[in-house]
C-alpha cells in the first residue's frame, strides 16, 4: 500500500555485467578479418541485455566462425563440421531457459549442415542464428565454399569458381516458418549492432547472414563491395532497423521494405544485383517448436511416478 | 476375364461385351458332370448392379455344384469337406499339452500378426508362458499369393516362461498355400504339423491359381504336412463384404476354441485394439471373431488346453515386446527426451512413447535425419537433460561422428541400437547380431564406451535405467544393443516396481567451484564431475578437438596422451565395479556355450535338454560387452571347449580358402579371442530369424562329438 | 421512473366546485404550512393509502418488469461481460442468440411473460437460488401450463431446452430483499478473488516444488547421494550385474565442482518450503464482522461471519490476524523467488524479511487477503461508533464499510428526535473527509451502481464505506409499494443521490467522482409526464417534478407533513413545491406548497407540505447542487466564467475589426499617394477590389501586405546577395573539418576488425564497447597512422598532419593521408 516498501528488496542483488564478462581467449582470427568485428558486437548485445554469462550458450560447429564460442566467457559448444543446429535445438529443447547463440560459416551451414539449416529454420526455436560468410573455407586453406562468386579462384577451383553461387536469402526465404531473416555486412558497426540486437531480441530462429570480409583468401570480394557502395541497399522501414545518417551516407543506395511482407523479401532475395542490407523478414508469431519440446518440464517426481505406474498399467494382465 | 481396367472387387464376375456376368469354376473331380465352370449373364452393364445381384447366383451355382458332388460320393462329402477331425472326434474333450507352438501366415495386410498377439496376449494374461515372433515381409505391399510375401506370426504358447521361438510349429492357419512356402524353406515345420488351410483358392476363377493351390494340396501331404481346407472366406462373406479384413478376427475366434482360450478376454482385447474406431467396427470383429469360435466348435476336431505351471507364474506380469519395454525404460529412467529418426525395426518403440511418454512430461523428437537426431540428444543431454537417442544399424553408422563426440567431450547419453541384418540396408526387418564390432570399435580414433547387450525383454526395460546412470556417473556414451526379434517378440514379464530413484535428478544449477576444471580427471578413474549451463563459475567451452583438463583445445603431446588415457581409464574403472557372469549349468564340464543379447533363451533351453541328456555342457551369458565383464578366464579355463552361438556372420571351419589362420570368427568370438587370448570357437549364421533351441542343440551335439573325436 | 409500468390506471380529476368562502380555506392551510399547532389539528393528515402522484401506477408491482429479480453471472463465463443482469433482459437476449427472426421460437417468445412471472413469483425468498434448476422447473410447468399439440409440445420444448442451455451451469437468480446488497459483496467477491486466490495456490505448488527439485540436488550431490545403498537403488534391478559399493567407491573419489548449499541457505530453503507446503489455503473469501441475521450467509464455506457490536473495530483485527498468515506466505514465496536464482543476500533480505508485514505487500498481494467486512447501522456510525469508524477509515486498511441508510431520515438524530430536527448528518462526506477511501453512495435498487461500488473497492485494496439505501421500511407495517420502487424514489428525488468516489481514478475531484448513476443528474429534480383525465373525461397530460417532498408522502411517519387541499378547491396561491422552490424569497411568502398525491380511488389530490419538509427539500437540493459540483455536472462558476469569455471575445473581435478597418483606411490613403508605376498600380486594385468585409482573420495578412511591399519591389537583388553570403557560410563548417590538423578517429563508425591495433598496439585502443579510439598519437609515427588509415574498412581513421616535422618522406605520407583527412 503507497509502495511504502515496496519491491525493493528484489532488485538488490542485480549483477552487472561488462563486456568484459562475456570476453573469453584472446581471439586468433588474422587481423583484418570481419569476424572480430561481428563478436565485438556478440560481446555488446550480450552486455546490453545484461545475460548472465552463465545462462548463456554459444553453439558452433567447424570454421573460422565457429571459434566464437572460444572467445566468449559464456557456457560454449564447439562440436562437428556442420552440425551446430541440431546441438543448438537440443540445448533449447529441454532448456527453454538457457540463451542460444549459434555461430557457423557459409560452408558450415550452407553446404555440409544445408539439411539442418533447413529444418532448424523451420522448427523456428529461440536461437540467434549467425552466419558468418566470407565466400570461402578459411580454416581449410582456400576451397570453394557454395557462396564463392563465379570465377574466384580456389585451391580446389584455381581456374575459379565453376558454378554460380548458392543464394542463402532465396533458401531461407523459401522455407516454411521462418520468423527473421536478415542480411548484413561486416564492416558497419552501427548497422551490424542493430541487426544483431534485434536478432536476438525476436523470439524464435533469427537467421542473419553476414557478408564477412577474408582478406587472406578473398579480399577481393569485401574490396569490390566498399568499393561499390551502389551494389548495397539499405532497407529502411518503420518495422525494420533504425539506423542514423552517418550509416544512410555509407549505403546511398536505399528502399523501403516492409519486413512483414514475405513476398516482397522473396523479390529482393531475387534480385542478385544488389545485396540487400537490414530486415528481409520479421514474423513474431510463427509456431516455435521449443515450447511444443518443452511440455511436461515442470513435471514432480511423484507427478513421473504415477505417470509410469499408469503406463505399466496399460500392459497389465 | 473381368478387365485390367475395372476398380474393386469382381469376383465371381467377368464381362462379354458390355454385359456383366457370373462365372463358378467347377471343382477338378466334378468337371466330368459339370463342365469347367458354370455362367450365367446377369443382363447389366453397370457393374455395382452386378456386384449386387452376383450372389444369388453363385449360392445357386455352389448349392448345384454341392448336390452333384453329394451325389457323385455318397452323401457324406459335405460333411467331410469341412468337418476337420484331428485327434479322432471332437466330441472327446481337448488335449492338455504342456506347450504348443501356432502359426498364422498370410499376404501382408491381412491381420495376421494382429491376431496371433491377440492370441498371444489372452494366453499370457491365462497364465501361460508365451513368446510371439513376427514374420515380416521386406516389402510393404508384397504382391499377394507370393512366396517372399509371407508375413504373419508365430505364437509359442507353455505351461513354463517362455524364453524363446522354440522349434517347429504345432499348427498354422495359412490365408494362402504359397505363404506356406516361405516357412517350409525356414524349416518351420515338421511331419504331422496341422495346417488349416483357406480353401477359397480351389475354386478361383483364375485357372492358374486353380492349380497352384492343387499342386501345392499335393505337396504338402507329401511333406507329411495334415492339410485341413477350410471355407473361411466363405464363412466371413456372410458377415463382411470384404473379408480381407477381419478374416483375422475369425480366425481368433478359431484358434481360441481350439486353444480353449479365454472368448470374453479375447474380445476386450478386441475391444481395446479398435478403441479408437466406432462401436460399430468393434461389433463386426465380435461378430467375426464369434463365427470364428461357432465354426471351430461345430467343424474342428481339435482341442486342446495348455497348463499353467503354478511355479512360473508371475506375480503381477506385463505383456509387452522389447520396443515398448526400451520404451517404458527410457520413462522410468526419468529420460525426458528421446530424438530419433525413423527406421525399422527401432521406430515401434518410438511410435508407443509418442503415445503415453507425456505421462511422465517427456517428449519424442523426430529429426531431420540420423545424425541430427543424435546431435539434437547431444545437445540436451549437454544442457543436463540427459537424453537418448534410438536406432538400427544404418543409423549407428550414420551417428558414429558424433558418438565419437560424445565420447571425446564426455557427454553422458543413451543409444538404443535395435539391431537388424547387415551390412547397408540388408534385412531391415530381420534378426542379426552384426553391429557388436561396430558399437565398440566403430569411430575413428580411439574411443571407448560403455556397450550393453539386453537379452530379455525385460533386460529392455531395465538396461535404459542402468544406462542413463552410468552415462551420467562415468560422463560417457551408452550403447545398448538389443534386436529384432526382441523387438516384436511379446512376452509376459514380472512388472517392475517403479520407484522415483530411478529418475535422473533434477539439472544441478548450484554454484560451479572455479577451483574444478570442466575436466578434472581422477588419475586413478579418469572420471569428473561436469558443470551443466546455468551453473555460475563452470563457464567451459566444449569441444570435440583434443583438450585439456580446463578444455581448452591443446594439441600437445602430453595433453593428447592424458586426454586418452583418462578416457579409457573410466572403461577400467567401470570394469573394476562390474560382477563375473553366472555360469548357467556346472561350473566345468565339457563345453560352455557362451553367447549375449537374445539368443539365452533358446541357448538356455538347448543347455538343458542337452545336460538332461547326460551331456556335460554350460552356458554364459554376457550383458556388458565393452567394459567385457570380468572372471572370463577364470570360467573358461574349467571347461574343455569354450564355443561362442551368435546370430551373425563368421566363416564355417571349413568353408574353402579359410583356415585356422585367416578364419573370420563370430563378432563375440573376436573379442573373447582378444579379450582372453585363449583358443575360443564360435558357431555362428544370419539366417534372418532368431535361432531354435533345437538347431543349438544340434550344434552342441556335433561340438561334443568333435571333442570326443579329438580325443 | 420505471417507464415499463403496465396496466396503467389513468388518474382522475375531480370537477372544480365552487367552494364558499376560499379564502378562509387558503389561510387555513398557510396556518398549517407555517406550523401553527391549531391549523394542524383542525385539519386532517392524508389517510389511507396514498401515493406521489407519479407512483401511482406502481401500487400493484406484480405485473410490473422491473430489473429484479437479477441473474448473477457465474465466475468464468465467457459469454458475460457483467456479473449481474435483470432476469427479463437475459431471456430476452437469450432467445435472441438462439432465435433472432420474429417468427422463430414464436411460442415461447409469446409465453416469455408467463415464464417469468413464475419464476419472479418463486423468487419471493431473500436469497439467491439455482438458476438452471429453476428455470427447468418454469419450463415444465409453462409446458403444462400450455398442454399443446405433441409437434407443438417438441417445438415449445425444444426451443425451452436452447434457452435453458443459456442459464449457465452455476448462475444463480436473486429476487429483491432486505439482503440483496449483502448477497450481491459476496458475488462480486467471488468474482474477482476467486481466480486470484486459484493463481495463488498454483503459485505456491510451483514454488514448493521448485525448492524441493533443489534440495533433491543438494541430496544427489551430497555423501549420502553416493552411499551404495541409494547408487544401487537408483540402477534398478539391473544393478544385479555390479557391485555397487564399489561404484559408489568410484564416484566419491570425483572432486566436487558443484558447490554445496552453505547450511543457512539449506535451512531458509527448508524453513520457505515448509511455510509454502504448511499454508493452510481455507477457502474463506470474506470475514464479516456484525449482526447477519439471515443464516445462508452462515452457511457459505468462503464466508465467515464474525458477531460482533464494534464491527469497525473487529472487522480491522479480522483482516491483521488473516494479513499475519498471508505475511508468512509471501515472504515464504519471495525467499523462494530469491533463492532458486540464487538472489539472496542474507546482509539486505535478512532484515528486510525480518519486518516484512502487511504494509509491505505489494498490491497482488494485498488483493490475495481476504476481504474484510464491517456491518454497521448508520445510526451507529453517526453518533456512539464514530471514533472507531473514522480511525477504520484513516487507517489505510483495506476493509469495507457496509451500512444501511434511511433516505428521509437523519442517522445522527438522537432517540425522541424527528428526521427534521437536526441538519442532516452527511456520512459520504465523511468518508470524502478521509480523503483516501473509496466512497460509494448507491442503492440496492440499482444493481449496477451497487456493483460498481463493491468492484471499486474490491479492486482498489483501500478502505472502502458502502452507503446503500433498501427502500425497506423498518417503521411501517405493510408498505404501500414495494421497497424496490421505495428505494427507486429515494434515489429519483435527491433524497439519496447516487455517487462513487474512487481516489484511484485522478487527482481532480471531478475526475475521482462518478455520478452517473443518477436520473437527469444536471435537473434540480427529475422532471416526469403524469397522464391523467380531466374531469370531463379527457386524457391529458402535465410535467412534474418528483421533489423530496414527494418522496417523504411514501413514509407514512411523515404523513404529518401534509394536508389535504378540498377537492375543487382553487387558488392562485397554491403552487407545487418545484414551482415554490423555483420561487425568489420576496415573491414566496405568500404562496402555498404543494405535491400532487393519488389516493387508492385513483383520484387526484393536492397535498399542502409543512414549512419543515420545504426547509428539508431546500436542505436536499442545496446539498445535490454540491455534488453536481463536485462531480462537474453543473458549476456555477464555470458556467459564469463561459458566459465571461464569450463577452469578452465578441469584444476583441469587434475591436479588432475596427481596427483592421482604421489601417486599411490608412493603407489605401499612403497607396494613392505613392501610386506609381503598373506594379503599384495593380496592386491598388487589387487593394481596392478586396472584399474587406467580414475580413478577421485575412485581416493579418492584409495588414503586412504592404508593408512587405519594398522587398518585393527588390527581391531579385535580394535574393543574389543573399544567395552570395549564404555560400560561404555552407561551405565554411566542412572546411574547417578539412583545415582540422589534428589525427582522429571516428570511434562510432569502428567495426572492431583489429588492423589498427594490428599496426600499433600503443596508438590505438578499445573503449568499453571495443570500439578503437585514439590514445596517443605521439605513441607512433605518422606513416603508423597512414597506414591504418588506409587498411582501416570503415574509413575512421583520420592522420591529419605530421606531429612530427622531422619524419622521413612526409611528403609522401601527407600525400597519401589527403583522401582520409
Amino acid at each position: 500500500m503507497f509502495g511504502l516498501k515496496g519491491d525493493w528488496s528484489l532488485d538488490v542483488k542485480e549483477r552487472y555485467f561488462t563486456l568484459e564478462d562475456y570476453c573469453g581467449a584472446e581471439p586468433r582470427w588474422c587481423t583484418g578479418c570481419g569476424d572480430h568485428g561481428i563478436l565485438a558486437a556478440v560481446h555488446r548485445v550480450c552486455r546490453d541485455a545484461q545475460l548472465k554469462p552463465e545462462k548463456t550458450v554459444a553453439v558452433s560447429g567447424i570454421g573460422c566462425s565457429s571459434r566464437l564460442p572460444h572467445y566468449m566467457n559464456t557456457y560454449g559448444f564447439h562440436g562437428l563440421h556442420g552440425r551446430a543446429l541440431p546441438v543448438a535445438c537440443g540445448v533449447k529443447s529441454r532448456r527453454p531457459d538457457l540463451d542460444v547463440w549459434v555461430a557457423t560459416g557459409d560452408g558450415d551451414c550452407f553446404s555440409i549442415g544445408a539439411a539442418h539449416w533447413i529444418h532448424a529454420m523451420r522448427y523456428n526455436m529461440d536461437l540467434t542464428l549467425l552466419v558468418f560468410d566470407n565466400g570461402i573455407y578459411g580454416l581449410t586453406k582456400k576451397q570453394t565454399s557454395p557462396t564463392t562468386p563465379l570465377d574466384v579462384p580456389t585451391n580446389t577451383h584455381p581456374s575459379g569458381a565453376l558454378l554460380p553461387p548458392l543464394n542463402p536469402l532465396t533458401v531461407t526465404l523459401g522455407i516454411t516458418n521462418i520468423s527473421f531473416v536478415a542480411q548484413i555486412v561486416d564492416w558497419n558497426a552501427q548497422l551490424r549492432h542493430e541487426v544483431i540486437r534485434m536478432a536476438h531480441a525476436h523470439k524464435g530462429t533469427s537467421f542473419v547472414r553476414i557478408i564477412q570480409r577474408c582478406p587472406v583468401y578473398v579480399e577481393s570480394i569485401g574490396k569490390a563491395l566498399q568499393d561499390e557502395p551502389a551494389r548495397m541497399q539499405l532497407l529502411t522501414h518503420e518495422k525494420g532497423v533504425q539506423v542514423d545518417d552517418s550509416v544512410k551516407r555509407q549505403f546511398p543506395n536505399q528502399a523501403e521494405h516492409d519486413p512483414s511482407d514475405i513476398h516482397a523479401a522473396r523479390q529482393l532475395a531475387e534480385d542478385e544485383s544488389v545485396l540487400p542490407l537490414g530486415i528481409l523478414y520479421h514474423n513474431p508469431d510463427a509456431p516455435r517448436y521449443d515450447l511444443m519440446s518443452s511440455v511436461g518440464l515442470e513435471m514432480t517426481a511423484e507427478e513421473k511416478l504415477a505417470g509410469l505406474n499408469e503406463a505399466l498399467d496399460h500392459f497389465a494382465i | 476375364m473381368s478387365d485390367s481396367h475395372v476398380e474393386g472387387d469382381t469376383r465371381y464376375l467377368f464381362r462379354r461385351d458390355k454385359t456383366w456376368w457370373v462365372k463358378v469354376a467347377v471343382p477338378r473331380t466334378l468337371r466330368d458332370e459339370l463342365g469347367y465352370d458354370l455362367r450365367r449373364s446377369l443382363h447389366t452393364h453397370d457393374l455395382d448392379a452386378a456386384r449386387e445381384t452376383r450372389w444369388e447366383v453363385v449360392e445357386e451355382f455352389r448349392s448345384e455344384i454341392e448336390k452333384v458332388r453329394t451325389s457323385k460320393n455318397g452323401g457324406e462329402a459335405g460333411e467331410k469337406k469341412t468337418s476337420v477331425s484331428g485327434n479322432g472326434k471332437s466330441s472327446s474333450g481337448p488335449l492338455t499339452m504342456d506347450q504348443h507352438i501356432v502359426e498364422i501366415v498370410s499376404d501382408s495386410g491381412e491381420g495376421a500378426q494382429k491376431c496371433g498377439q491377440l492370441l498371444g496376449l489372452v494366453s499370457g494374461k491365462m497364465g501361460n508362458g508365451v513368446w510371439t515372433v513376427e514374420i515380416i515381409p521386406a516389402e510393404i505391399q508384397p504382391p499377394a499369393r507370393s512366396r517372399e510375401g509371407a508375413s504373419g506370426i508365430r505364437v509359442r504358447m507353455g505351461s513354463k516362461y517362455m524364453t524363446n521361438m522354440g522349434n517347429q510349429a504345432d499348427m498354422v492357419v495359412a490365408f494362402n498355400e504359397q505363404v506356406l512356402y516361405s516357412r517350409i524353406q525356414n524349416g518351420a515345420y515338421k511331419e504331422g504339423t496341422v495346417v488349416l488351410l483357406e480353401n477359397m483358392w480351389a475354386e478361383d476363377p483364375e485357372p492358374k491359381v486353380r492349380e497352384q493351390y492343387a499342386e501345392a494340396l499335393a505337396d504338402f501331404k507329401k511333406r507329411g504336412l495334415i492339410v485341413h481346407e477350410l471355407p473361411i472366406q466363405q464363412e466371413c462373406l456372410k458377415l463382411v463384404t470384404d473379408p480381407r479384413k477381419g478374416k483375422n478376427m475369425f480366425v481368433l475366434g478359431m484358434l481360441c476354441r481350439i486353444y480353449n482360450r479365454d472368448a470374453d478376454k479375447a474380445k476386450e482385447e478386441i475391444a481395446k485394439i479398435f478403441r479408437k474406431k466406432s462401436d460399430k467396427v468393434i461389433n463386426i470383429n465380435h461378430d467375426l471373431f464369434d463365427a470364428g469360435y461357432g465354426f471351430a466348435l461345430d467343424n474342428i476336431g481339435y482341442q486342446f488346453s495348455i497348463t499353467t505351471a503354478p511355479e512360473d507364474r508371475l506375480e503381477s506380469a506385463l505383456v509387452m515386446n522389447g520396443n515398448t519395454a526400451a520404451g517404458l525404460g527410457v520413462m522410468a529412467a526419468g529420460i525426458e527426451l528421446v530424438s530419433m529418426y525413423p527406421i525399422t525395426p527401432a521406430t515401434s518403440a518410438s511410435h508407443y512413447l509418442a503415445d503415453d511418454f507425456p505421462l511422465t512430461g517427456g517428449f519424442v523428437h523426430q529429426a531431420e535425419d540420423e545424425i541430427a537426431a543424435i546431435g539434437f540428444a547431444i545437445g540436451a543431454s549437454y544442457a543436463g537433460k540427459t537424453a537418448c537417442t534410438i536406432t538400427s544399424g544404418p543409423g549407428i553408422a550414420l551417428k558414429t561422428e558424433m558418438i565419437g563426440l560424445a565420447v571425446m567431450a564426455e557427454i553422458p547419453l543413451v543409444i538404443i541400437n535395435v539391431q537388424r541384418g547387415g551390412p547397408a540396408t540388408g534385412l531391415p526387418t530381420k534378426v542379426e547380431q552384426g553391429d557388436l564390432l561396430a558399437c565398440i570399435f566403430g569411430a575413428p580414433g580411439d574411443a571407448p564406451k560403455v556397450v550393453l547387450a539386453a537379452s530379455t525383454i525385460s533386460e529392455c526395460f531395465h538396461f535404459v535405467i542402468l544406462a542413463r546412470k552410468l552415462a551420467e556417473s562415468f560422463r560417457t556414451p551408452v550403447l545398448i544393443l538389443t534386436d529384432a526379434n526382441l523387438a516384436t517378440g511379446v512376452q509376459a514379464i514380472e512388472r517392475p516396481e517403479a520407484t522415483d530413484e530411478w529418475f535422473a535428478p533434477p539439472v544441478d544449477q548450484s554454484k560451479w567451484d572455479e577451483n574444478v576444471l570442466p575436466y578434472d580427471w581422477d588419475e586413478k578413474t579418469g572420471l569428473s564431475e561436469r558443470p551443466i549451463p546455468g551453473m555460475r563459475g563452470g563457464e567451459y567451452i566444449l569441444t570435440g578437438l583434443a583438450h585439456n583438463r580446463n578444455s581448452k583445445i591443446a594439441y600437445d603431446t602430453k595433453s593428447n596422451q592424458e586426454g586418452m588415457d583418462m578416457r579409457s581409464r573410466k572403461l577400467a574403472a567401470l570394469a573394476a565395479t562390474l560382477k563375473p557372469p553366472e555360469v548357467h549349468g556346472d561350473p566345468e564340464g565339457d563345453l560352455l556355450i557362451v553367447g549375449w543379447g537374445s539368443t539365452i533363451g533358446a541357448i538356455e533351453e538347448a543347455v538343458d535338454l542337452a545336460r538332461d541328456a547326460g551331456n556335460k555342457v554350460s552356458s554364459v551369458h554376457l550383458r556388458f560387452l565393452s567394459p567385457m565383464e570380468p572372471g572370463l578366464k577364470e570360467i573358461f579355463s574349467k571347461f574343455r571347449k569354450v564355443k561362442t552361438v551368435e546370430l551373425n556372420y563368421s566363416d564355417a571351419p571349413d568353408a574353402p580358402l579359410s583356415g585356422s589362420e585367416n578364419r573370420r570368427y563370430a563378432q563375440l568370438a573376436y573379442l573373447l579371442r582378444a579379450h582372453t587370448l585363449m583358443d575360443i570357437d564360435c558357431w555362428s549364421k544370419v539366417p534372418g530369424h532368431p535361432l531354435s533351441p533345437a538347431t543349438i542343440g544340434r550344434v552342441i551335439d556335433e561340438t561334443l562329438e568333435q571333442i570326443e573325436g579329438a580325443e | 421512473m420505471d417507464s415499463a409500468a403496465e396496466n396503467k390506471k389513468s388518474a382522475v380529476e375531480t370537477a372544480q366546485t365552487e367552494v364558499e368562502d376560499g379564502a378562509a380555506v387558503i389561510n387555513l392551510l398557510r396556518r398549517f404550512h407555517y406550523g401553527e399547532p391549531s391549523a394542524a389539528a383542525s385539519t386532517s393528515a392524508p389517510a389511507g393509502a396514498i401515493l406521489p402522484a407519479l407512483l401511482n401506477p406502481y401500487r400493484d408491482s406484480s405485473a410490473i418488469r422491473y430489473q429484479y429479480p437479477l441473474y448473477l453471472v457465474p465466475r468464468g463465463d465467457a459469454v458475460e461481460t457483467v456479473l449481474a443482469r435483470p432476469l427479463s433482459e437475459h431471456l430476452a437476449e437469450s432467445i435472441e442468440t438462439f432465435a433472432p427472426a420474429a417468427e422463430q421460437a414464436r411460442m415461447l417468445k409469446d409465453n416469455l411473460p408467463w415464464l417469468e412471472r413464475y419464476l419472479r413469483q418463486k423468487l419471493t425468498g431473500p436469497d439467491p437460488v439455482d438458476a438452471p434448476s429453476l428455470f427447468s422447473e418454469a419450463a415444465e410447468a409453462l409446458q403444462e401450463h400450455l398442454d399443446l399439440s405433441d409437434s407443438n409440445q417438441e417445438t415449445l420444448a425444444a426451443n425451452l431446452a436452447e434457452l435453458g442451455a443459456r442459464v449457465a451451469e452455476g448462475s444463480q437468480y436473486l429476487g429483491y430483499g432486505p439482503d440483496v446488497p449483502l448477497h450481491l459483496f459476496v458475488h462480486a467477491i467471488r468474482h474477482l478473488l476467486a481466480p486470484r486466490r486459484a493463481k495463488l495456490r498454483h503459485k505456491v505448488e510451483k514454488c514448493a516444488a521448485a525448492l524441493e527439485s533443489l534440495l533433491l540436488v543438494e541430496q544427489s550431490k551430497s555423501s549420502e547421494g553416493n552411499e551404495p545403498e541409494s547408487v544401487s537403488n537408483s540402477v534398478g534391478p539391473a544393478g544385479q550385474f555390479l557391485d555397487s559399493d564399489a561404484l559408489s567407491g568410484m564416484l566419491e573419489k570425483r572432486s566436487h565442482g558443484s558447490q554445496e548449499m552453505a547450511p543457512e541457505r539449506r535451512s531458509r530453503i527448508e524453513n520457505a518450503l515448509g511455510e509454502l507446503t504448511s499454508w493452510d489455503d481455507n477457502a474463506v473469501l470474506v470475514r464479516i464482522a456484525g449482526r447477519v441475521v439471515n443464516p445462508w450467509f452462515a452457511e457459505q464455506a468462503d464466508l465467515d461471519i464474525v458477531e460482533s457490536y464494534e464491527a469497525c473495530a473487529t472487522a480491522s483485527e479480522l483482516f491483521l490476524d488473516d494479513a499475519v498468515r498471508f505475511a508468512r506466505l509471501f515472504a515464504a514465496l519471495r525467499i523462494a523467488g530469491l533463492e532458486l536464482d540464487d538472489q539472496y543476500d542474507p546482509a539486505v533480505h535478512d532484515s528486510w524479511f525480518a519486518s516484512f508485514d502487511w504494509q509491505a505487500f505489494s498490491d497482488e498481494e494485498l488483493q490475495l487477503v481476504p476481504r474484510a467486512v464491517a456491518l454497521e447501522s448508520a445510526d451507529y456510525l453517526a453518533t456512539d461508533g464514530l471514533p472507531a469508524f473514522s480511525h477504520l477509515l484513516g487507517s489505510r486498511l483495506p476493509v469495507h464499510v457496509l451500512t444501511w441508510v434511511r433516505a428521509y431520515d437523519n442517522p445522527a438524530v438522537k432517540p425522541g428526535e424527528g428526521p427534521f430536527d437536526a441538519y442532516r448528518f452527511e456520512l459520504a462526506n465523511f468518508g470524502i473527509g478521509h480523503r483516501q477511501v473509496v466512497v460509494a453512495q448507491t442503492s440496492a435498487a440499482r444493481h449496477e451502481g451497487l456493483l460498481a461500488g463493491f468492484t471499486c473497492a474490491i479492486d482498489s485494496n483501500r478502505a472502502s464505506l458502502h452507503l446503500i439505501n433498501r427502500g425497506t421500511q423498518t417503521k411501517s407495517s405493510k408498505p404501500i409499494l414495494e421497497p424496490w420502487f421505495v428505494a427507486s424514489a429515494a434515489l429519483e428525488s435527491r433524497a439519496h443521490p447516487f455517487l462513487l468516489i474512487d481516489p484511484d481514478a485522478g487527482d481532480q475531484a471531478a475526475m475521482r467522482v462518478r455520478f452517473d448513476g443518477n436520473p437527469q443528474p444536471d435537473a434540480d429534480w427529475p422532471v416526469e409526464t403524469l397522464e391523467y383525465q380531466s374531469a370531463d373525461g379527457e386524457e391529458t397530460t402535465m410535467e412534474l417534478a418528483f421533489t423530496f417532498a414527494d418522496y417523504a408522502l411514501l413514509m407514512p411517519a411523515l404523513h404529518e407533513h401534509f394536508r389535504t387541499v378540498p377537492t375543487g378547491f382553487a387558488s392562485e396561491e397554491l403552487v407545487t413545491v418545484s414551482e415554490f422552490l423555483d420561487t425568489s424569497e420576496e415573491h414566496r411568502d405568500r404562496l402555498v406548497p404543494f405535491v400532487w398525491g393519488i389516493g387508492e380511488d385513483g383520484v387526484l389530490v393536492r397535498l399542502v407540505v409543512s414549512r419543515a419538509l420545504i426547509f428539508a427539500c431546500r436542505d436536499r437540493l442545496n446539498y445535490w447542487h454540491a455534488l453536481q459540483e463536485l462531480a462537474g455536472v453543473q458549476n456555477y462558476y464555470v458556467e459564469e466564467a463561459i458566459e465571461r469569455i464569450i463577452e469578452e471575445q465578441r469584444a476583441e473581435l469587434e475591436a479588432e475589426r475596427e481596427q483592421l478597418r482604421k489601417e486599411h483606411a490608412e493603407e489605401l490613403e499612403s497607396v494613392r499617394s505613392e501610386a506609381a508605376g503598373e506594379a503599384m498600380g495593380q496592386l491598388v486594385d487589387v487593394l481596392m477590389g478586396a472584399d474587406l468585409s467580414g475580413m478577421v482573420v485575412g485581416g493579418g495578412q492584409l495588414a503586412t501586405m504592404p508593408a512587405a511591399r519594398p522587398a518585393e519591389v527588390e527581391a531579385p537583388a535580394e535574393a543574389d546577395e543573399a544567395g552570395a553570403e549564404a555560400e560561404p557560410a555552407e561551405v565554411e563548417e566542412p572546411e574547417e573539418e578539412l583545415s582540422f590538423d589534428e589525427p582522429w578517429l571516428d570511434t562510432p563508425a569502428c567495426t572492431t576488425c583489429d588492423d589498427c591495433m594490428g599496426i600499433n598496439k600503443m596508438m590505438f585502443a578499445y573503449n568499453e564497447d571495443k570500439q578503437a579510439y585514439l590514445t596517443d598519437p605521439k605513441a607512433g609515427t605518422y606513416e603508423d597512422l597512414v597506414r591504418a588509415a588506409e587498411i582501416c574498412p570503415a574509413k575512421c581513421i583520420h592522420p591529419g598532419k605530421p606531429l612530427d616535422p622531422n619524419e622521413p618522406n612526409l611528403d609522401e605520407l601527407i600525400a597519401r593521408a589527403a583522401p582520409f583527412n
